[in-house]
């Protein structure tokens, strides 16, 4: 163990065989991994996953990484064998590979100190809700630890009609900004709810 | 500074010499900003997406990477007579580097084109490049010399003093750089903290909500405390143990400078909402790519500095820390151009998310560490490690299953099977190299242990050294399937997280701070009770956050599987915890405020002159004794 060449090759050799084995060949796995065509109830063909639309989920998914939402937030559910998440409603299977085809960077996280939202789209359809929630949480969920975005929202006093929301407790509207309509949009857009022949 | 002759004769290439090589490397970088701004023009005229990640590429390390390299080897140079110093291996690295930049721009050009499924040729490229760089290097110096010709050697290596001199700049500027940025850092931990049971604290601002805050605290503590103060320990250990003097100074010393430049950069940019959105990723890819720069020059000073030695034998700390500045640098910039330069999506990402991101602590933090625990507890004690056996058998078991273990923070997700048991058969391995660390470590100290009464580096190392064979302990078991379907997704995650980074490296960095400051100062440490308050703050502070996100964190897990406990019942009892983990941290912060303001006075030059360490008095811990006096 005196010669550093050696030594080289040898720490050389275990990163790359981990590259290798950790990368490459999960890589290599996935490479026929494409989205599939599939039939709703009304005979519409679409594609899943869907691509987000561009003009205001594909934002709100950077608003959702830039806010740091994947620090409480996971999206992965996890088998029923696996942990409660099927049984708590937050999906109605396993999630698997194809649901994050072409995702990147992929937001699963690794933290729940909120519930996981993979499914957000499909458990809370409504506006209002998501729009009241993240203005603060505390409105809809009570004891949420949750963090205000009401930076994210104008404070009127006057209804503004369509493009508000009626605070529960006051006489008073929150307008979101084109930010917070993005963010929701993408939020609405969260559900994995497509039966994959992987999953059954 | 003083030149060492050169008792190996070099083979000369033939090529010209330092001069030279500069003005080659600024005429490359002004043609690198030629071919950027005319990418840049490209991009504009006719929008390739590939021409402006081109252009990014060659300002930032065509241009900038080749004006910062002649700048060090010019400031290196400038007192050097012509041809003094050997030259080739600085123009093959040069060529190499510019060779790999052109393949990495083409690649770009190719996959933007559909012809490459994932930059395959760089990754490759880079580690077999730098490799055969070292052999060219090693071959470039003459034959190996004999017995007798290395003892003449090893006679004319230039003493302790003369090593540590050479280093002062360089590591004092590393180590005051870690110092600031562990004070940030634990501002950002606390704000972190005290947002998550009271979400209306500091809560008007984007910029200071809780999901910017969090990941500023782990890059700072990460690339800024951790990363500067393991390098500057390492360049250190690395110098005393070639015993040679310190190599590229003024290089080392504008990389410092350039690292606080480049990771301020990045921490603004996360907390202005740029941030990547990766876990331990999370600067952005210009501030990455800087600091991958500054890895590559780390490495090759670390290679320059083996290749050069005066001492023979290489110590079981050299090997982890030469382990350390390949194995990071290599998975920084692969991660980076794995998730952020190839156009494919989808979880396999996340596996080389998960791959990189384990791997921060397990080769890059962890190697560091230990090396530091193998020289500080020997060198303290005046005794010899235990084995030098179980010392290899270590080493190459970290490096052989360390790296598979990343899929473990995945585990229950969509991904294939095997690929994750791969992550638990790793992680269980993983019990090879730790009880072998520990039991060397352990044995090395029984007999010993009434020495962490009086010297504050031991008890810090010592502290490191025991929380290591726990937190490895720890993780092992939670990659279990079984245990980890209750602790994944809670603050157990979290406890287990702060006791490797903080309970095992911070603590040993401390330890190496109390030793290699006053060698490069030439002073000693001002107070012993404020370093007794330094160690008893951090040392409580931990164990309470341990304590409480641990069981916090299982209570979390096993309400979380149960169904019928709804969710915000989950959120509200763990709140007690959390504010139990801002008391911890508030504590840990009071002991980097009493570390920082010792470390001020030592670079002010108001430590107790020499001789003689600071130790803490007498038989009784050293608060009680404290005490007792006033």
């Amino acid at each position: 163990m005196n010669r550093p060449l050696l030594i080289l090759l040898g720490i050389m050799a275990t990163v790359l065989a981990s590259l290798a084995g950790m990368v490459f060949v999960p890589n290599w796995q996935a490479r026929e991994l494409a989205p599939i065509r599939v039939v709703d109830a009304e005979g519409a063909t679409a594609e899943y996953p869907p691509p987000l639309d561009g003009l205001a989920e594909a934002p709100g998914r950077q608003i959702y990484q830039s806010l740091g939402c994947i620090y409480c937030h996971s999206q992965q559910v996890r088998d029923a064998a696996f942990g409660a998440d099927i049984d708590r409603g937050w999906g109605q299977r396993r999630s698997v590979p194809r649901d994050y085809l072409g995702q990147s960077p992929p937001l699963m996280g690794t933290m729940r100190t909120g519930p996981d939202v993979a499914n957000i789209g499909a458990r809370q359809p409504a506006d209002a809700w998501h729009h009241l929630h993240l203005y603060d949480a505390r409105l809809v969920s009570k004891g949420s630890v949750m963090p205000p975005f009401a930076f994210l929202y104008a404070v009127v006093d006057q209804d503004p009609g369509e493009r508000g929301y009626k605070l529960p407790d006051r006489p008073q509207w929150i307008v979101p900004s084109t930010t917070a309509r993005s963010l929701v949009a993408y939020l609405k857009s969260l559900h994995q709810d497509h039966d994959l022949k992987e999953v059954q | 500074m003083s030149t060492i002759p050169a008792s190996r004769p070099r083979a000369p290439l033939g090529l010209p010499g330092l001069p030279t090589l500069v003005s080659l490397g600024c005429g490359v970088s002004v043609c690198w900003l030629a071919f950027g701004l005319f990418l840049l023009g490209l991009d504009r005229v006719i929008h390739i997406p590939a021409a402006e990640a081109a252009c990014r590429d060659a300002l930032s390390f065509g241009f900038a990477g080749n004006a910062l390299a002649s700048a060090a080897i010019w400031f290196y140079t400038r007192r050097q007579p012509n041809g003094q110093r050997p030259a080739e291996w600085l123009y093959l690295t040069g060529a190499f580097y510019n060779a790999l930049l052109g393949a990495l721009l083409t690649a770009i050009f190719l996959t933007a084109f559909d012809f490459l499924p994932y930059n395959l040729p760089i990754v490759v490229a880079l580690p077999l490049g730098l490799g055969a760089l070292c052999a060219v290097a090693a071959a470039s110096s003459a034959a190996r010399p004999t017995a007798a010709e290395h003892e003449v050697h090893e006679q004319a290596a230039p003493g302790r003093a003369e090593i540590d001199a050479s280093c002062r700049q360089v590591v004092v500027a590393w180590f005051v750089s870690a110092v600031v940025w562990l004070l940030f850092g634990s501002l950002l931990a606390l704000l972190a903290s005290i947002k998550l049971h009271s979400p209306y604290f500091l809560a008007n601002s984007a910029w200071l909500t809780f999901g910017r805050v969090r990941p500023a605290h782990l890059n700072a503590m990460t690339y800024g405390w951790a990363s500067m103060s393991g390098i500057g320990t390492l360049l250190w250990l690395q110098a005393r143990l070639c015993r040679i003097t310190l190599p590229f100074r003024e290089a080392l010393y504008l990389v410092a400078f350039y690292w606080n430049v480049a990771l301020a950069y990045g921490l603004f940019r996360i907390l202005a909402g740029d941030s990547s959105g990766v876990e331990w990723l999370e600067l952005p890819m210009y501030s990455a790519m800087g600091l991958s720069l500054a890895f590559v020059v780390l490495f090759l000073t670390s290679a320059k500095m083996l290749l050069t030695r005066r001492a023979e034998h290489l110590y079981v700390s050299q090997w982890y820390l030469f382990g350390a500045v390949f194995w990071f640098p290599f998975l920084f910039i692969a991660a980076n151009v794995l998730i952020f330069a190839t156009p494919v999506g989808g979880s396999v990402k996340a596996v080389a998310n998960w791959w990189f991101a384990h791997n921060v602590l397990g080769l890059w933090l962890t190697p560091i560490g230990l090396a530091t625990a193998y020289y500080l507890i020997p060198k303290v004690l005046g005794r010899p490690i235990h084995s030098y056996y179980l010392s290899i058998l270590g080493f190459w078991t970290v490096g052989l299953f360390y790296n598979w273990v990343g899929t473990h923070h995945l585990i229950g997700g969509p991904l294939p099977a095997w690929l994750i048991s791969v992550g638990v058969v790793s992680s269980l391995m993983m019990f090879i190299p730790v009880v072998t660390v520990a039991v060397n470590h352990h044995l090395t100290m029984v007999g010993h242990f009434h020495r962490l009464r009086q010297s504050p580096t031991l008890r810090f190392t010592v502290f490191g050294a025991m929380s290591y064979t726990l937190v490895s302990l720890q993780g092992s078991l939670m990659a279990l399937r079984t245990i980890n379907q209750t602790t994944h997704f809670t603050h157990y995650t979290i406890a287990h997280a702060h006791l490797g980074v903080y309970a095992f490296f911070t603590m040993i960095m401390f330890g190496a701070y109390y030793y290699i400051v006053p060698r490069l100062t030439g002073r000693e440490w001002w107070s012993a009770p404020l370093i007794a308050v330094h160690f008893w703050s951090t040392a409580i502070g931990m164990s309470i956050y341990f304590v409480a996100l641990t069981y916090g964190g299982f209570m979390q897990g096993k309400q979380m599987n149960d169904p019928d406990v709804p969710f915000l019942r989950i959120v509200a009892q763990m709140v007690p915890y959390l504010q139990w983990r801002s008391v911890a941290g508030s504590l840990m912060t009071v002991g980097h405020v009493a570390f920082a303001f010792l470390v001020l006075q030592m670079v002010r030059g108001q430590g107790r002159p020499m001789p003689g360490p600071t130790l803490f008095t007498g038989h009784m811990p050293p608060l009680f004794a404290w005490r007792r006096r006033r």
